[in-house]
């Protein structure tokens, strides 16, 4: 009975024949699970402030959203596949390949052509895996999952297994401070507004929580799916090569092992913020407390001295926790699934 | 129960007016399946014209083709006075053809507006134009008397089954559309839900639309429809007024396939077939 709305075999009573003007007013959605992590939120940062004297100023605050730049890049994209039912799980593969690749041409011809390199090979990833995913119709785990595995061994070939050093000046992407403000945080601004616009304002957006939710009615509706589907696996692999830049510069190396596993905290960051592996929910500004959430817990253990350890036991048993309850809260309300 | 006649009225004043929708000699085979052979069929602005025939007999095969979602192999499509090809859905729509599909294509995340508006979203500069998409939701429902919803913003998950039926109609309507086809829209609806439902499908035709008809349940059908129009086995068994013949005699084409029961076999312009 809990579903009886969107049951349409349920006709139920004769529908009450309101005579009310029809209004627009928006019943917020997604407001209540928003709080709810937002609640988890405060009590995080009530209890670091309180137990360590080096967690509650603007200093710490930078290193933590530094620290979750390279996450929080992947994972605008990473929500704009997630909402439309897709995945990416080559991210953290792509990221240490386009890493490698600019540090090896950057050593043979310049900086500015390892760059260039390394991003049209970011481009080329999200290409491969969109035209895997939409042309060749392999399913989007699958695709990743493999791609993921290749890259990595490419990765391994490219950089003979060694961690390639970079010579030249590039720390400035990693380490610049314009008015104060780590460039990396700068940059991830930068997508999350262009992702909030695009999710939320445009016909992109749309498109996706459309597909997400129901493929076949979107076709329906004239939606190319695939061709949306596409951008957003480009969108990914962009995002993954700029984000192993900024791995790079930060560490002045680039190493055939790093980000290994990113992938999975950018999904726990994106599902802890609302979306469903099924596809149709979450949204940039979820995915934002998820990632603040994940990095206040980070930075926070750190500071109380806690066994880097438990930081995995953390973040692991929160996310379990927050879809437990998220499931929970839909069971008692039904009406505000979406 | 205030649902109108079966609007004899109409029918007579739309007598001789040409078929909005004429097809003539539709074939469609799906492998070595022929589905629909040589089928006629025509649909007049201004009159709900049902489509009837028994489970698998052809009915939303003839409509994708119609919709262009999955065109015709062979046949004459002719359009508001004009042959075309119609082998889009896209197309389909610019003509002015718009179908509700038998599982509605909603999208239960997105709210009202949202899915009046998905696939076809008004922008301005790139961005979606969320007033202006409001504002004709608001006279399109308005213009279909529909009172039950409380707020266009609603999420289509929270809807009725015939609500959901009424954002799918509305959504048919909104584009100025001259051709509505609706696969079995009561279909999955209790008692006074289908009543609203109808009601609804007998105000697009006396708003002056084409309205096709797709429905198993005879009473719907002699409810709001000016003319039958019976597939069976993938031939247009028989298209009449429904002024003049009887639920059995209905159901006798339906299940035999052979009109001699309706007398005189006519195409439902009073001609000798
Ligand atoms: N894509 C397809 N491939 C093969 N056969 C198909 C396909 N679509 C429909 N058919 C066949 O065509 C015939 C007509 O199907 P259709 O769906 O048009 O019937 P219908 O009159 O709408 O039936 P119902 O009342 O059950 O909805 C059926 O025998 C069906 O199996
Ligand atoms: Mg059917």
């Amino acid at each position: 009975m809990t579903q009886l709305t969107s049951d349409p075999q349920a006709a139920g009573p004769p529908p009450v024949e309101t005579t009310a003007v029809l209004t627009a007013t928006r019943p917020g959605r997604s407001l209540p699970e928003l709080a709810g992590l937002l609640v988890v939120l405060v009590v995080l940062i009530g209890f670091f402030a309180w137990r360590s004297p080096y967690f509650f100023n603007v200093d710490n605050f930078l290193n933590i959203l530094t620290a979750i730049a390279v996450t929080g890049i992947i994972a605008m994209p990473g929500t704009m596949l997630l909402v439309s039912a897709q995945v990416d799980l080559s991210v953290g593969s792509a990221a240490a390949f386009c890493g490698v690749v600019l540090a090896v041409v950057a050593e043979s011809s310049g900086l500015a052509a390892g760059v260039l390199v390394a991003l049209l090979a970011g481009l080329a990833l999200g290409v491969a895996n969109g035209f895997l995913v939409t042309v060749v119709k392999v399913n989007a785990l699958i695709t990743t999952l493999g791609t993921l595995a290749v890259l990595r061994g490419f990765t391994q070939l490219t950089a003979d297994g060694q961690t390639v050093l970079l010579g030249i000046g590039f720390g400035w992407l990693g380490t610049a401070r314009p008015l104060g403000i780590p460039l990396p945080v700068i940059l991830l601004a930068v997508v999350v507004a262009a992702s909030f616009v695009a999710m939320r304002y445009t016909v992109f957006g749309r498109s996706l929580y459309a597909i997400g939710a129901n493929a076949a009615a979107a076709r329906l509706v004239g939606i190319r799916n695939r061709a949306v589907i596409f951008a957003a696996f480009v969108l990914s692999g962009l995002a993954a090569c700029l984000a192993g830049l900024i791995l790079t510069s930060q560490l002045s190396a680039a190493s055939p092992i790093a980000a290994s596993g990113l992938e999975l905290s950018v999904i726990t960051a994106i599902v802890l913020g609302g979306a469903s592996l099924s596809g149709g929910r979450g949204s940039v500004g979820g995915t934002i407390v998820g990632l603040v959430i994940i990095g206040v817990l980070n930075n926070g253990l750190i500071l109380l001295n806690v066994n880097t350890f438990w930081q995995d036991i953390a973040r692991g048993s929160l996310l379990i926790l927050a879809v437990s309850f998220d499931q929970l809260r839909q069971r008692l309300q039904p009406n505000t699934r979406g | 129960m205030t649902v109108p006649e079966a609007a004899a009225g109409a029918a007579a004043t739309t007598e001789d007016a040409a078929p909005l929708l004429s097809l003539r000699g539709i074939n469609k085979s799906f492998g070595a399946v022929h589905v629909l052979q040589d089928v006629d069929f025509d649909a007049y602005a201004g009159q709900v014209t049902a489509l009837v025939g028994d489970n698998g007999a052809g009915k939303s095969t003839l409509i994708k083709g119609i919709a262009g979602s999955q065109p015709f192999d062979s046949g004459e499509y002719v359009f508001d006075g004009h042959a075309v090809t119609v082998t889009n859905p896209k197309h389909a729509n610019e003509l002015g053809i718009e179908v509700v599909y038998q599982d509605l294509a909603l999208c239960d995340n997105l709210d009202i507006v949202d899915n009046l508006f998905l696939g076809r979203e008004v922008t301005k500069n790139g961005i979606l134009d969320e007033a202006t998409m409001e504002r004709r939701a608001q006279e399109t429902l308005a213009g279909l008397s529909v009172r039950t919803v409380k707020s266009i913003r609603q999420v289509v998950a929270s809807l009725s089954g015939g609500q959901r039926q009424t954002v799918a109609i509305a959504r048919a309507v909104i584009w100025n559309s001259k051709l509505v086809v609706l696969d079995e829209p009561t279909a999955a609806l209790g008692v006074a839900q289908t009543e609203q439902v109808l009601r609804l499908v007998r105000q697009l035709a006396d708003n002056g639309l084409a309205v096709v008809l797709i429905s198993h349940n005879l009473n719907d059908v002699f409810q709001v429809a000016d003319r039958i129009s019976v597939l069976y086995l993938g031939r247009m068994a028989a298209q009449m007024k429904t002024k003049d013949v009887k639920s059995n005699q209905v159901v006798e084409v339906i299940t035999t396939g052979r009109s001699d029961a309706i007398g005189g076999i006519t195409n439902g312009n009073g001609e000798l077939k």
